[in-house]
């Protein structure tokens, strides 16, 4: 600690602080263009001029590391006087142009030239005009504006470790732009938009639609995926007019991605659906008032109950709904209708990958939290991309590389992080486990195994076993990789300090995933990676809402809390609160209820917020059985594909215009607020759950606002126990915390629980499932190929087909393939193929893609010209390949 | 990714390799690279920067950043004849500024264009130790002093018979 006096106030402050940040502490404001609170110093702009005892020169306070005894004054004529010649400097060429620029009212050199009086340079001659071109449909540059502080390069190079932007040319000529001025192509993360001062680069698209001041800023949670970012919806007169950067707030510290920063135009799009409809006996949607829809859903439904029983009423959510609204679907099914036929979208991963962890570890959630990776020291990244797939943990990723280190990462796919990894090894699809079982043969073959961890473990001998098959040569040869590429990885892992494992989608929902998963599980025990700082099994799953959506049941299997839904004495707990008989036996999945509607058993299904028609495997199969419903209603914002098909409509809203808990990918409790009404006569999910409910004489749907229904869940639901809006206030709560937990702070603000396993594996699961399987996708001659129905970076499922500037950045799907599989295909590029599973075919565009293994294609899931419900494989006998699908492809 | 092979020769490549063996980090031979390049091609091509770029493991827009602050690099094709025109102090002080003018309106060029007919590309340069001879052009090698705005015509004639 040093101790120092600014304008006269003494401060003590930590020594490796600059002036500029212990002026801030004082409440002293420093002027500043270069300088960011996330980014390295750069000393450029000599806005930040400040005048140092002993010291003749002005300094600039946001480089000048304080001292002892230092004495700085920020206020003096000669200062003031710097100041203003700095301004005049920037004013030479700057257009001021205030009343047509976007950043106006927020800009920093409009603020300054304000404050220190000079709107005019004293140097005279022509301002300089350069040449400027579009160089993005979402992103505006103009060059004329820009006063060249670098912020927007150095962030889009230090924070999202793009580096799209450079300073080109020199002196007053300096352009800030992209590679040869081309196109910007780039991850459209918005944090250059963020970063600069001035109107020199902004979003186009709010370009000219409103003044800044006009806007008030709400704090909301990004609906699009579980990373669970803190955003700020910018409203005026009940319309979303942008979103932008919550510094310093949540686990994104104000860091968005492109869908979070662009997609809003989602929640205000004109085609959204304003109020109930209802299918009108000519067989037409018509317009209709809530009682009179709520009052068709009750009535059919219970008309339907009293026939058939709750065994023939099923009800798919998607999880982007809130904790609350989740809690209140399966509520209203097991107790309004007696059903346990309740599944989400993707619910394959609490069937498939979860129970893995379950078994094997006791968890049943990614067990640390996404700001451990930014320390991580190895990281193993298996089938995911995780740029893609969970933006803002792949920046900690991305910062964990900057600090050295050593991420390995195992694709079948090239991805952002391949040029930045310590090595990034392209394996078929199906091999990833021969790698897996490579390092932990490395591990026990050099001893780098962690002697308390594996001291009492019996099966010890079988995972030698497993792994005696083939030797590391072997192991290599077939992968295409070197006996390095293995053997360093194990190394690096075994030794490291803090090491984690993240899987995603490619690795877990492959056909044999689970052998896969196990193998990780069995490396980190032996390893002894588990239950530590840093040391983290996270499975990457995309669904804004997917652990909330568990956590509160529903489940075709699980009650709130993970609980099976047989266990008698949870059951009976509930039952008493609810004062309801709740149904004993496991309902039907989301699969398996669009097989019993095609085969007639399933009489009626609601769907909140899911769109089968494009989504779910089965293509036109779906529609047929969506057609045999007797009952079918669809809560929505948009007359998808499946509204369409529906007997009743009922108008739900965005995220935006409801409060409401999120539960992110890190067990994070996260509350979220309203920032608009409700478009039309729209209403939140919550309250309309709570109306049917009702509406069928459930006296415990009755609620008056989603605050009530969380006090029902601090309740009633394990892990979430004493919840409230009080300990959610900043920055939310990782589960599970005891009601100590939640007053006390960790981690800088953290609260709860931000490792599991901290007391070491429950004794009875310290075994090795030694997985004696050597590849997990067993060859299909008709279908030699594995497609990945992937994600693609601006989308998000089929909801973010509505926003109107990400489909400006990608709107269509084509088929990636390796030039090599393309030419032993005889397809060129651009040529049209089929693509062909063991549903279903669609044909489509192929585009050539160097970093895809041979034989591995993907093609993205959003677009409505590639349906990949029509590809995946579903089998009544519960074989599914949603994300991973074997294929054949031929010319079309 | 650009390959190796779609622009250089064999040869030229290990020429290549030597450069960057000179150095301990490899991004430190960007220079002499682009020099390099520059000689054998004649200018810095959007293939020719994206190599470079992914042989010294830099950013593409670094590359970029590097060969657009030297103005004796060219990252378009130059003219048959390079003009090089002083801009600093000695220079400026006696009529630089017209001299300037006289080129873009004899060329009908902006600074850093190429002339219609591919004979002249115009940049300017600092101080080109001419001081003395001020104001003072540099076409190709050769160094012509005191230079008047009358004069220009005459200069660029005498490479305009050249090949
Ligand atoms: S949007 Fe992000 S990736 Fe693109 S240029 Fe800006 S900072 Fe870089
Ligand atoms: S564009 Fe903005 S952030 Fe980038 S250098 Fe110019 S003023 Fe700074
Ligand atoms: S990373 Fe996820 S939560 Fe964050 S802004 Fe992007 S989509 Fe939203
Ligand atoms: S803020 Fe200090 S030099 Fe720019
Ligand atoms: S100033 Fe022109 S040659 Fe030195």
């Amino acid at each position: 600690m040093v101790r120092l006096t600014i304008d006269g106030s003494q401060i003590m402050v930590d020594g490796n602080l600059k002036v500029l940040d212990a002026a801030k502490k004082l409440g002293i404001h420093i002027p500043t263009f270069c300088d960011h609170p996330r980014l390295s110093e750069l000393g450029a702009c000599r806005m930040c001029l400040v005048e140092v005892e002993g010291m003749g020169k002005l300094q600039t306070a946001c480089t000048l590391a304080v001292a002892d005894g230092m004495v700085v004054l920020t206020d003096t004529p000669r200062v003031e006087h710097a100041r203003k010649m700095m301004l005049e400097f920037l004013l030479i060429n700057h257009p001021l142009e205030c009343t047509v620029c976007d950043a106006s009212g927020e800009c920093t050199l409009q603020d300054f030239a304000f404050k220190y009086g000079s709107a005019e340079t004293r140097f005279r001659g022509e301002k300089r005009v350069l040449r400027d071109h579009i160089i993005s449909p979402l992103i505006d540059r103009n060059l004329n504006r820009c006063i060249q502080c670098k912020r927007c390069v150095r962030i889009c190079d230090e924070i999202q470790g793009v580096t799209a932007l450079g300073m080109s040319y020199r002196g007053a000529a300096t352009v800030v732009g992209p590679f040869m001025d081309k196109d910007l192509d780039c991850e459209y993360c918005s944090h250059c938009i963020w970063s600069c001062p001035v109107g020199a680069i902004t979003s186009r698209a709010m370009k000219q639609k409103v003044r800044t001041w006009e806007l008030e800023k709400a704090e909301a949670i990004c609906p699009f995926c579980s990373c669970g970012c803190t955003l700020l919806y910018n409203t005026r007169n009940n319309i979303v007019h942008r979103v932008t950067h919550a510094e310093g707030r949540g686990v994104n510290q104000g860091s968005l991605c492109s869908k979070g920063y662009f997609g809003y135009d989602i929640i205000n799009h004109p085609d959204r659906i304003t109020s109930p409809l209802v299918r009108d006996p000519e067989g037409s949607l018509r317009t209709a008032t809530w009682d009179e829809a709520l009052d068709t859903v009750a009535g059919r439904l219970s008309q339907i109950l009293e026939e058939s029983g709750g065994e023939s009423i099923g009800g798919i959510a998607t999880d982007r709904l809130t904790n609350e609204e989740l809690f209140l679907f399966q509520k209203l099914f097991r107790v309004g209708f007696a059903s346990n036929n309740i599944d989400i979208p993707s619910g394959v991963w609490s069937r498939a990958v979860l129970p893995v962890l379950e078994e094997r570890l006791g968890v049943f959630a990614a067990t640390n939290s996404m700001d451990e990776l930014n320390y991580v020291n190895a990281l193993l990244l298996i089938g995911c991309d995780i740029t893609v797939a969970s933006p803002i943990a792949g920046l900690k990723v991305k910062h964990a590389i900057q600090r050295g280190g050593l991420v390995t990462e195992i694709t079948p796919k090239g991805t952002a992080l391949s040029r930045l990894a310590k090595r990034s090894l392209v394996v078929s699809l199906g091999k990833e486990l021969a790698f897996v079982k490579g390092l932990i043969k490395v591990v026990l073959e050099e001893g780098l195994y962690d002697e308390k961890a594996v001291g009492g473990h019996k099966r010890f001998s079988n995972l030698e076993f497993s792994v005696k098959g083939r030797d590391l040569k072997t192991i290599a040869r077939d992968l295409d990789l070197t006996v390095d590429d293995i053997a360093d990885t194990a190394r690096e892992f075994a030794s490291a300090q803090k090491a984690s494992v993240v899987f995603g989608e490619t690795a877990a929902l492959q056909p044999g995933g689970q052998d896969l998963i196990n193998a990780l599980i069995d490396l980190m025990i032996l390893t002894g990676k588990l239950g530590q700082e840093g040391c983290g099994l996270y499975p990457v799953i995309t669904n804004t809402n997917f652990q909330g959506a568990v956590d509160m049941g529903v489940d075709p299997g699980r009650l709130p809390g993970h609980v099976p839904a047989d266990s008698p004495s949870v059951r009976k707990h509930l039952e008493k609160i609810w004062k309801a008989k709740l149904p004993k036996a496991k309902g039907m999945n989301a699969l398996e209820m669009i097989q019993a509607a095609s085969d007639g058993s399933l009489k009626a299904l609601y769907l909140v917020g899911v769109n089968p028609v494009a989504s779910f495997p089965g293509g036109s199969g779906v529609t047929e059985a969506l057609e045999k419903l007797d009952f079918l209603v669809v809560q929505e914002l948009f007359l998808t594909e499946t509204a369409l098909r529906a007997d009743v409509v009922l108008p739900a809203v965005s995220t935006a215009e409801k409060n409401g808990t999120l539960t992110s990918m890190e067990r994070r409790i996260q509350r979220t607020q309203r920032a608009i009404e409700g478009v039309g006569h729209s209403m939140p999910d919550w309250r309309i759950f709570s109306q049917l409910g009702t509406a069928c004489g459930k006296e415990v749907m009755k609620y008056v606002n989603a605050a009530e229904v969380l006090e029902e869940i601090a309740e009633v639901v394990p892990y979430y126990s004493g919840v409230s809006h009080r300990i959610l206030a900043d920055n939310g709560l990782q589960w599970p915390f005891s009601k100590e937990d939640a007053r006390e702070i960790y981690h800088e603000g953290y609260l709860g629980t931000r490792h599991l396993l901290g007391d070491g594996l429950p004794s009875d699961k310290q075994r090795f499932a030694a997985v004696e399987n050597w590849e997990t996708i067993s060859p299909d001659a008709d279908f030699p190929m594995t497609l990945v129905l992937g994600d693609l970076l601006f989308h998000s499922g089929t909801f973010t087909r509505y926003s109107e500037s990400l489909n400006k950045l990608a709107s269509e799907a084509t088929l990636f393939m390796n030039p090599q599989t393309g030419i032993g295909l005889d397809v060129p590029e651009g040529s049209a193929v089929r693509a062909i599973s063991a549903q279903g075919e669609f044909s489509v565009r192929v585009a050539y893609a160097e970093e895809l293994a041979p034989g591995v294609l993907f093609i993205p899931r959003h677009f409505a010209n590639a349906p990949a419900g029509t590809l995946m494989v579903s089998t009544r006998e519960g074989g599914t390949e949603t994300a991973v699908v074997r294929v054949r492809v031929v010319k079309a | 990714m650009i390959r190796s092979a779609e622009i250089f020769s064999s040869q030229e490549h290990r020429d290549m390799e030597a450069i960057v063996a000179r150095y301990d980090s490899p991004a430190s031979a960007i220079l002499p690279l682009f020099h390099y390049i520059q000689k054998i091609q004649g200018y810095l091509s959007e293939d020719a920067l994206t190599f470079v770029a992914e042989f010294v493991g830099v950013p593409h827009v670094r590359a970029f950043e590097v060969a657009t602050y030297y103005t004796m690099l060219f990252t378009d094709p130059p003219g048959r004849h390079l003009i090089q025109l002083c801009r600093n102090l000695s220079c400026h002080v006696n009529g630089a500024e017209d001299i300037l003018e006289k080129l873009k309106e004899e060329l009908g060029i902006q600074v850093g264009g190429t002339s219609g007919d591919g004979l002249f590309t115009l940049v300017e340069v600092e101080c080109i130790g001419a001081c003395d001879l001020a104001p003072a052009v540099m076409v190709d090698g050769d160094l012509h002093g005191r230079v008047s705005a009358d004069a220009v015509r005459g200069i660029l004639d005498s490479y305009r018979g050249k090949a």
